[in-house]
C-alpha cells in the first residue's frame, strides 16, 4: 500500500532527518515530509541574493554528536567542518581582545590585557573541560523518570550521581555552581577583563531570554563550550557550502538509508483515534497512514496546532501550553562588496575569519537585556558576526563576501503598539550602525541586507515566537522537564505519537542528538524491522 | 593581660549566636556570648531613634522563626508576646486601589475577587501548593547541609529522607518543585495569576533582600525558601509586641535562664588559631579569652577573613570565601509622624489595613526596573518599599511609623 508507512517524521529539519536516517537504517519504511521547499529547517543555505548563498538561521556548527557523524558516514555525504579560527572582540576604547586557537597567542593576548587572567584562562580551560566530561554522557541518555521506582531508571540517576562523586572536590563545587549560578558571576571568580568576561558570557544567553546576570547561564555558557569537532573540545567551525550542508548530508544519508522525503507537504492534522497516532492529513487533504508518528517540530505546532485538545489528557496540555518560548534573536545576513574594516584593526586579516563579538563589556550585555525585558529591541545589541565567504569562497560571488550577524535581543514579544513588521528595517537599521561603530566603512559595502525577526522564524521555519532552541533553554526546561514532566522520554500522553525535536532532551543548537535518542526510544518500543 | 578560660566562646549576640548559646547551654556547656555592641540581637532590636519614638531598627517582623525554636526556648515564658494581625499585607496601587491578603486564605480570595474572579479561585489552590511543598524545604532547611565532597552516613540518611519526602508529594508536586525552584518568579506568578498586583506582591518575597529582580531565574526558590518559614503566599503579619528587640531579648533571657553568660560592649577583634585549631578569642580591650570552642555568628568573611589570620587557611579556601558574594541591596528608613499617613488607595477608612505590612511596588515590571538601577550602581528611583506602621501600646508616646 504506497500510502501506508512505517513512520512518518514531520519536519525536515536536521533532527527530523536524523530521526529519519537511524530509523530508516533498521529497516523502517519512513516517509519525512517537509512543509518548505528545501530541506533542513533552521538549518538550510539558500541563495537569497544571486551569488551569495546565506545560511539564513543557523551560522556555526560544533555540537553535532560525532557518533551521528559516524553512524551516519556524513562525511561520505558531503559534510565537511572547516574551522572557524578564534574571538575577535572590538573594544570602544580603540583596542580589541582577539582570542584564537593557538594557546600560545592567545595567552600573550590576553596577559596584555592582564597577566593574572592570561593564567586564569588556562585554569578556566581545564575546569571546564572537566565539568565537559560530566555533562556530555548526560546528553546521550535518554533522561530518567525520577517519579519512578523502575531499577534500570533509578540506576541512571545513581549513574549521574556516582559520576559526580568521581569528580575531584574543585570540580563537583564548580558543577554546582555552574548550575545555578549566572555566567558573569561565574567568569567573576576567574577573569578580571570586561571585555573578556563580557565576550565569554555571551555563551550564557545564546537563546535564552535572560542576561549575563541571570542566574542559570552559567550551564548554558557550558552548553555552548561543550562543542566538539574531530572530537576536540571547544572547536566551532562551518560547514562547507553553509549549514544547509549538513541538513543536505544527513538527508542523502536517510535516502540512502530508504527515506523517502517530500518537501512542500505540509501537514494540517495529525489523525488520532482513541488515544492512537493513525497518521496525518496534509493541508492539500490527502491522508497518509503510519503506525508511528515522529514529530519534530516544536510541541505548540504538534499539540496545540495538529491535534484536537480534547485528545489530550488536560495536566498534560496545562504542561505544553506554560512551555516557554520566548524566542529573543535575530538574524542580519548581508552581501558585502568587500570587508569590514575595524578601526581597532585595520584591513583585511585572519582576525576576520573567525568570530567577530560584539560585546565590548558586562554593563553592554545587561542593558542590551534591561531593552529586551521591557519589550524593545536592544538599541545597542550583542552581536555575534561570521564572514564565512573567506573560509568558504563557494558561499559568495569572487570577490565579494557574507556577513552574518546573530543579533540578541530582539524580544517576540514587542511591547503594545509596536510589531516586528514595522520595526524590521528598524532593527537591521540598528545592527548595521551598532557594526559601523567599530568599523565604519561597513555601510559602504552592502550590496544586499536580509533581516530575520523572531517573527520571521516563527512563521518562515516554523519555531514558535521565534525560539531557535524550540523553546527556553532555561533550567525548569531541561533534562527531565523538557517539554513537559513526565514527558521527557520523547514519549507523548499519545500512543504511536513521539517528539524527536530541539523541544525534547537535550535541546539546542545543530547536535542531532534528540534526533537519534528518539530513535532509539522508538525502536525500543516498536522493535527494528 | 586578663586571661579567661571557658569551654565555649559565641561571637555575636544576634539571634542565631543567643539561639546556639541556649542549645549548647541545654547539652551542659558554658558558653559565653560576646557582642561588640551595647545591646544583644544583632540586626533584631528596638531602639528609640527619636526621643519618645521606638521601633524596630532594622528587621521589623519575626517573619519565619521556627516554631520548635519558640517552644524549646519558652520565649513565651520570657516575655515574647507575637502580634498577629488578621491582614497580613495590603499593596497600593497608584490607581487607587487596595488589595489585602488575610491569614484567612478564604478571606483573601473574597479580597482578590474585586480584581479578578479568575484569580479569587486560583489563590487558594496555590496557596496550597506552596504549603505542600515548602514542608519539603522546611525539612531539608532543618538539617545541617550534606558535604557534597564527603557525605557522611548521616548525610546521605538526611539526603534519602528529602527524596523520600519529594516522593510522597504525588507526581505533580513533586515536578513543580523541581520545575519551580529554578524559574523566575514572575513567571511563576504569571502561570497563576492575572492581576498585576498580586502578582507583584507575592513576586516581591522572591527578592527581599536578594540581588535578585523579579524576572531572574532562581527568585522563585527564594519565594519557596521564605515559604518553608511561613507557607503564606506574601507572607503572614508576624510581629512581636515591643518589636524586633524583644525577640531578642526574651531569647537572651531563655539563654541566660540556661546558664549561658553574656557580655556587651566586648569587641572580639581576633579568633586565636593554633597549628589548624581555633584556641580563643582576643578583645579590643586586650583580654585574652582561651576557650577549647569558638562558635561564630559573624558573617563567613568577617569570621575568617577579618578576624582570622588568613595564613592558617588553604589559599583554595580563602579564595572560596572571597566570592562569597553578599551584596546589600536593601536599606531601611524609620519615621516619626506627627498623624497617620492618608493614603489615597485608603481613603474608605480602611483602618484594618494598617495592622499589617503595607507593600508598594504595584507592577512587576516596576520592581524589574527597581532592581535594574541597582545593577549599575545607582539606588532605585522608584524603590520596593514594604512598611510597617506602629502605634505605641504607651498612651504617653506618640504614633509611630516605621518604613
Amino acid at each position: 500500500m504506497a500510502n501506508s508507512y512505517d513512520v512518518i517524521v514531520i519536519g525536515g529539519g536536521h533532527n527530523g532527518l536524523v530521526n529519519a536516517a537511524y530509523l530508516g537504517r533498521a529497516g523502517k519504511k519512513v516517509l519525512v515530509l517537509e512543509r518548505r521547499h528545501i530541506l533542513g529547517g533552521a538549518a538550510c543555505t539558500e541563495e537569497v541574493f544571486p551569488g551569495f548563498k546565506f545560511s539564513v538561521c543557523s551560522y556555526v556548527v560544533s555540537l553535532l554528536r560525532p557518533e551521528i557523524i559516524r553512524d551516519l558516514d556524513l562525511p561520505r555525504h558531503g559534510l565537511e567542518i572547516l574551522p572557524l579560527d578564534g574571538t575577535f572582540t572590538p573594544m570602544p576604547s580603540g583596542d580589541y581582545l582577539w582570542r584564537v586557537n593557538d594557546h600560545g597567542k592567545t595567552h600573550r593576548e590576553i596577559a596584555r590585557h592582564s597577566r593574572v587572567d592570561a593564567e586564569a584562562y588556562d585554569e578556566f580551560g581545564k575546569a571546564m573541560q572537566a565539568m565537559c566530561r560530566f555533562v556530555k554522557p548526560i546528553l546521550s541518555m535518554v533522561p530518567p523518570d525520577p517519579n519512578t521506582l523502575n531499577p534500570r531508571e533509578l540506576m541512571k540517576l545513581l549513574f549521574i550521581g556516582k559520576r559526580f562523586q568521581g569528580m575531584s572536590s574543585y570540580d563537583k563545587y564548580n558543577q554546582v555552581q555552574l548550575m545555578t549560578m549566572s555566567a558573569v558571576d561565574f567568569l567573576d571568580q576567574w577573569f578580571e577583563t570586561d571585555a573578556l568576561k563580557a565576550t565569554m558570557s555571551a555563551s550564557g544567553i545564546i537563546g535564552t531570554f535572560l542576561g549575563v546576570r541571570s542566574p542559570g547561564t552559567a550551564y548554558v555558557l557550558l552548553h555552548h563550550y561543550m562543542g566538539e569537532i574531530d572530537g576536540a573540545f571547544r572547536a566551532w567551525g562551518f560547514a562547507r557550502g553553509g549549514t544547509g550542508a549538513i541538513s543536505n548530508a544527513i538527508g542523502d544519508a536517510a535516502r540512502e538509508a530508504g527515506v523517502e522525503i517530500r518537501t512542500q507537504a505540509a501537514i494540517a492534522k495529525i489523525i488520532v483515534k482513541d488515544g492512537k497516532a493513525k497518521g496525518v492529513v496534509l493541508a492539500n487533504g490527502d491522508e497518509i497512514y503510519a503506525d508511528t508518528i515522529s514529530s519534530s517540530v516544536d510541541p505548540r505546532l504538534t499539540f496545540n496546532k495538529f491535534i484536537e485538545a480534547d485528545q489530550l489528557p488536560a495536566d498534560f496540555l496545562e504542561d505544553i501550553n506554560r512551555f516557554k518560548y520566548r524566542g529573543s534573536s535575530g538574524k542580519v545576513n548581508m552581501a558585502l562588496d568587500g570587508l569590514p574594516n575595524f578601526k581597532c584593526m585595520p584591513g583585511p586579516g585572519p582576525h576576520l575569519r573567525g568570530a567577530i563579538s560584539i560585546s565590548p563589556s558586562v554593563e553592554y550585555m545587561e542593558r542590551a537585556y534591561d531593552d529586551a525585558k521591557y519589550g524593545n529591541f536592544s538599541r545597542h545589541p550583542y552581536i555575534d558576526m561570521v564572514i564565512p565567504s573567506l573560509t568558504d569562497p563557494s558561499v559568495a560571488p569572487p570577490g565579494k563576501h557574507v556577513l552574518s550577524c546573530f543579533v540578541q535581543y530582539a524580544p517576540y514579544k514587542l511591547r503594545p503598539g509596536l510589531n516586528w513588521d514595522d520595526q524590521k528595517e528598524a532593527f537591521g537599521d540598528t545592527v548595521v550602525n551598532t557594526i559601523a561603530e567599530y568599523a565604519p566603512n561597513i555601510k559602504d559595502i552592502i550590496l544586499h541586507r536580509q533581516v530575520v525577526t523572531p517573527l520571521d522564524l516563527e512563521r518562515e521555519w516554523g519555531l514558535s515566537e521565534g525560539n531557535i532552541f524550540q523553546g527556553e533553554l532555561s533550567l525548569e526546561q531541561l533534562f527531565f522537564l523538557r517539554p513537559a514532566p513526565g514527558y521527557a522520554r520523547f514519549r507523548t500522553p499519545i500512543q504511536n505519537l513521539y517528539l524527536c525535536g530541539t523541544a525534547t532532551h537535550p535541546g539546542g543548537g545543530i547536535m542531532g542528538a534528540p534526533g537519534r535518542l528518539a530513535a532509539l526510544e522508538i525502536l525500543k518500543d516498536k522493535g527494528a524491522a | 593581660m586578663p586571661e579567661t578560660t571557658r569551654d565555649i566562646v559565641i561571637i555575636g549576640a544576634g539571634h542565631n549566636g543567643l539561639v546556639a548559646a541556649f542549645y549548647l547551654a541545654k547539652a551542659g556547656f558554658k558558653p559565653l556570648v560576646l557582642e561588640r555592641r551595647p545591646q544583644v540581637g544583632g540586626a533584631a532590636v528596638t531602639d528609640e531613634f527619636h526621643p519618645g519614638f521606638r521601633c524596630s531598627t532594622l528587621a521589623h517582623t519575626a517573619g519565619p522563626i521556627r516554631p520548635d525554636i519558640v517552644r524549646d526556648l519558652q520565649l513565651e515564658k520570657h516575655g515574647l508576646k507575637f502580634i498577629t494581625p488578621e491582614t497580613c499585607v495590603t499593596a497600593l496601587s497608584p490607581d487607587g486601589r487596595a488589595l489585602s491578603l488575610f491569614q484567612d486564605k478564604n478571606k483573601s480570595a473574597q479580597a482578590i475577587a474585586a480584581f479578578s474572579q479568575k484569580d479569587a479561585t486560583k489563590y487558594p489552590e496555590f496557596e496550597g501548593s506552596l504549603a505542600k511543598i515548602s514542608k519539603v524545604i522546611a525539612e531539608a532547611l532543618a538539617t545541617t547541609p550534606p558535604d557534597i565532597d564527603h557525605p557522611s552516613r548521616g548525610d546521605l540518611w538526611s539526603m534519602l529522607k528529602t527524596g523520600h519526602a519529594l516522593r510522597n508529594l504525588g507526581k505533580r508536586d513533586m515536578y513543580r518543585v523541581l520545575r519551580w525552584g529554578p524559574m523566575a518568579v514572575a513567571d511563576l506568578v504569571a502561570e497563576y495569576f492575572e492581576t498585576e498586583l498580586l502578582r507583584a506582591l507575592i513576586a516581591a518575597r522572591g527578592i527581599f533582600g536578594t540581588f535578585l529582580g523579579p524576572w531572574s531565574a532562581g527568585s522563585a526558590l527564594q519565594l519557596l525558601i521564605r515559604a518553608a518559614g511561613d507557607p503564606h503566599p506574601a507572607g503572614s503579619a508576624f510581629f512581636v509586641a515591643g518589636g524586633a528587640g524583644a525577640l531578642t531579648q526574651a531569647m537572651a533571657s531563655a539563654a541566660q535562664a540556661a546558664g549561658v553568660e553574656i557580655r556587651t560592649n566586648a569587641e572580639v577583634i581576633e579568633i586565636r588559631v593554633k597549628d589548624g585549631a581555633a584556641t580563643g578569642v582576643l578583645l579590643a580591650t586586650g583580654e585574652e579569652i582561651v576557650a577549647k570552642a569558638v562558635v561564630s555568628d559573624a558573617d563567613p568573611k568577617r569570621t575568617l577573613l577579618k578576624l582570622t589570620d588568613p595564613t592558617h587557611l588553604s589559599p583554595n579556601f580563602v579564595q572560596k570565601l572571597q566570592h562569597y558574594r553578599g551584596n546589600g541591596t536593601v536599606a531601611k528608613v524609620n519615621l516619626a509622624l506627627s498623624g497617620l499617613p492618608d493614603f489615597t488607595a485608603l481613603k474608605n477608612g480602611d483602618g484594618i489595613a494598617l495592622q499589617g505590612r503595607i507593600h508598594i511596588g504595584p507592577e512587576i515590571d516596576y520592581l524589574e526596573r527597581a532592581f535594574d538601577e541597582s545593577k549599575y550602581g545607582n539606588f532605585s528611583h522608584h524603590p520596593y518599599l514594604k512598611w510597617r506602621y506602629r502605634r505605641s501600646p504607651m498612651p504617653r508616646s506618640r504614633p509611630r511609623a516605621s518604613t
